[in-house]
C-alpha cells in the first residue's frame, strides 16, 4: 500500500475510534493476505518495526506475511502493543491482553480481531464519547465479551481497545465506551 | 527540493497516528510522542503542525488561524507551508474546512460533524504552574486527584471575588481527565462541550498529545455558589456590530481610547453590518 492509501485508511480508523461502534469501509486494499482485506490494510497502516505484536490463534502463514510488509516485530502477549486474533479462538476470561498501568494507560494494547460478521449477532448498546446518545450494535464477540468489558471499564483508564474487522468492514470500541445488552438498556 | 508528501516522513506519521488512536480512546489524557524537529522553532505551533501532517490527504481543505484571524503570520506561514509540502487547498471559511488548525481560539462558526480541530498547544499539563515536576502531575492524573487546582479557584475567589482565569481554563474531560484546553479564552470553552468535531491537541516542545472526540463532555472546573462566567467585552464589533462573538481589544490613541473587533476575521466578514 502507498503512504497515500495508508493515509486514507488511517482517517477512516480515525473516524471509527471517534464514532464507536459505526461501521466504515476501508477505502483502500493492501497485497494478497492471509488476513481480511479490512485487517490486512489496518496492519499496514498502522504497524511498523516501532510497533511490536501478538498473534494470538492466527493461521501460520500471517507471521511471516507481517514480517514482510510490515516488519513489525513478534512478541510475547505482555510485550505486544498489538495483538492480533481471530474471534473464533479468542477467549476473553484468560487470554491476559496488556491494559497499560494507571499512569500509563496508553500502554494498554490495541487488540485487533477478525470476526464473522459486525452486524447479525445479539444487539448491543453503546454510550459514551464519540456517541451523540447511544449506539446499537451487533457484532459476533462471542461469550464473555461483555463480563471481560465491564470488568475492564471499572479499571478505567486501563485497558485494551477493540478494532473488529471483517472482510472490507470495521468497527471500534474504544475502552472509554460502555457497552450492555439492549434488553438491560 | 522535493520533501516528502506533508513533510514528515512515512514513519513518523505512523508513530503519531497510532499516538492519536489511543490518545481518542482515552480521552484528555496526555501521550507522550517522538516530536520530530520541524522547520520552524517550538512555540510557532510544532505539535499542531506535526498532528496535521500525520492525518491530512490530499482532498483535505485546511483551514489555519492564528487568535482568530486567518491573515496573521503564524497562520499564513502554516497554511503556506501545507500548501507546499502537500499541495492541499485552503481555504478561510470555517463551514469549508475539513481540518482546521488553530492557535488559541475556536471559531465563532459552529463546527460540524467530520471536521478535525488542531490546537497548538504550548503546556499541555494543567497543573503544571501548581506542580512543575511531571513525574507528579502523572500521579496526580493517575489518581484523578485535582484538589490542587480547586484550591487555586478558591484562592482566586478569596483574592479577587471570582475565578480571574481568562484563559487555559481547566476543563474536565470525560468526568476523569483535567485538561488545558490549550489558551483559547474562556468565552470558547463552552463550544469544546459536546461538540460535533474531533479535537486533536499538539504539544511539539512538550512532546505529548492528547484529543478530545466528538459529543465528549468536556466541563470548566467551578463550584456550585461560584459558576463558570467567563468574562467578555461588553461593547459590539467596531467592524460587523456582532454582540455576541469574542473580541480583540485595540489601543487607538495614547489617551486610552479602545476599540473592540471580531478576533475571528472569518465570522466578521460574513455578519452582516
Amino acid at each position: 500500500m502507498n503512504p497515500e492509501q495508508q493515509q486514507q485508511v488511517f482517517r477512516t480508523l480515525l473516524t471509527a475510534m471517534s464514532a464507536p461502534g459505526q461501521i466504515a469501509t476501508i477505502p483502500a486494499h493492501s497485497a494478497p493476505a492471509p488476513l481480511s482485506p479490512a485487517c490486512a490494510a489496518i496492519c499496514q497502516t498502522l504497524l511498523d518495526a516501532g510497533s511490536p505484536v501478538a498473534l494470538v490463534g492466527m493461521c501460520a502463514a500471517v507471521a511471516p506475511w507481517l514480517a514482510t510488509h510490515c516488519r513489525a516485530p513478534m512478541v510475547s502477549m505482555d510485550a505486544a502493543h498489538f495483538v492480533l486474533g481471530t474471534e473464533k479462538h479468542w477467549d476473553w476470561e484468560s487470554t491476559p491482553v496488556p491494559m497499560g498501568s494507571e499512569e500509563e494507560p496508553e500502554q494498554g494494547a490495541t487488540l485487533i480481531l477478525e470476526l464473522d460478521n459486525l452486524d447479525a449477532a445479539k444487539p448491543l448498546q453503546l454510550t459514551g464519547p464519540g456517541i451523540a446518545s447511544t449506539r446499537r450494535i451487533a457484532p459476533d464477540l462471542g461469550a464473555g465479551f461483555l463480563t471481560f468489558w465491564q470488568k475492564q471499564q471499572s479499571r478505567y483508564p486501563r485497558g485494551v481497545d477493540l478494532i473488529l474487522c471483517c472482510r472490507e468492514q470495521c468497527l471500534c470500541l474504544p475502552r472509554s465506551v460502555s457497552i450492555c445488552r439492549l434488553e438491560e438498556a | 527540493m522535493d520533501y516528502n508528501f506533508a513533510y514528515l516522513d512515512e514513519q513518523s506519521k505512523r508513530a503519531i497516528r497510532r499516538s492519536l488512536l489511543k490518545a481518542v480512546a482515552i480521552p484528555g489524557h496526555q501521550i507522550p510522542f517522538a516530536s520530530r524537529e520541524m522547520p520552524l522553532p517550538y512555540g510557532w505551533g510544532t505539535g499542531g503542525i506535526q498532528l496535521t501532517a500525520a492525518i491530512i490527504g490530499k482532498d483535505d481543505v485546511l483551514k489555519v488561524i492564528d487568535q482568530g484571524a486567518d491573515d496573521t503570520t503564524n497562520a499564513v506561514s502554516i497554511r503556506q507551508f501545507f500548501a507546499r509540502v502537500a499541495g492541499v487547498a485552503s481555504t478561510t471559511k470555517t463551514r469549508l474546512a475539513s481540518i482546521i488548525q488553530t492557535r488559541h481560539r475556536i471559531p465563532e462558526t459552529a463546527l460540524q460533524g467530520g471536521q478535525i480541530m488542531v490546537y497548538q498547544v504550548p503546556m499541555p499539563e494543567p497543573l503544571f504552574k501548581l506542580e512543575p515536576r511531571r513525574t507528579e502531575t502523572r500521579m496526580l492524573h493517575a489518581l484523578g486527584d485535582y484538589s490542587l487546582m480547586y484550591l487555586q479557584l478558591y484562592d482566586h475567589i478569596t483574592r479577587y471575588g471570582r475565578v480571574a482565569i481568562g484563559y487555559d481554563y481547566p476543563v474536565m474531560v470525560h468526568d476523569r481527565y483535567l485538561m488545558s484546553p490549550s489558551p483559547i479564552p474562556a468565552f470558547d470553552v463552552p463550544k469544546m462541550h459536546m461538540s460535533p468535531a474531533l479535537q486533536l491537541f499538539g504539544a511539539g516542545r512538550e512532546k505529548r498529545l492528547y484529543a478530545v472526540p466528538p459529543y465528549t463532555r468536556v466541563v470548566p472546573l467551578a463550584f456550585a455558589d461560584y459558576p463558570f462566567a467567563p468574562v467578555q467585552a461588553q461593547a459590539p464589533c467596531a467592524i460587523c456590530g456582532s454582540s455576541s462573538s469574542y473580541k480583540d481589544e485595540i489601543i487607538l490613541d495614547d489617551r486610552g481610547t479602545r476599540q473592540y473587533v471580531c478576533s475571528d476575521t472569518d465570522y466578521c466578514e460574513q455578519h452582516p453590518c
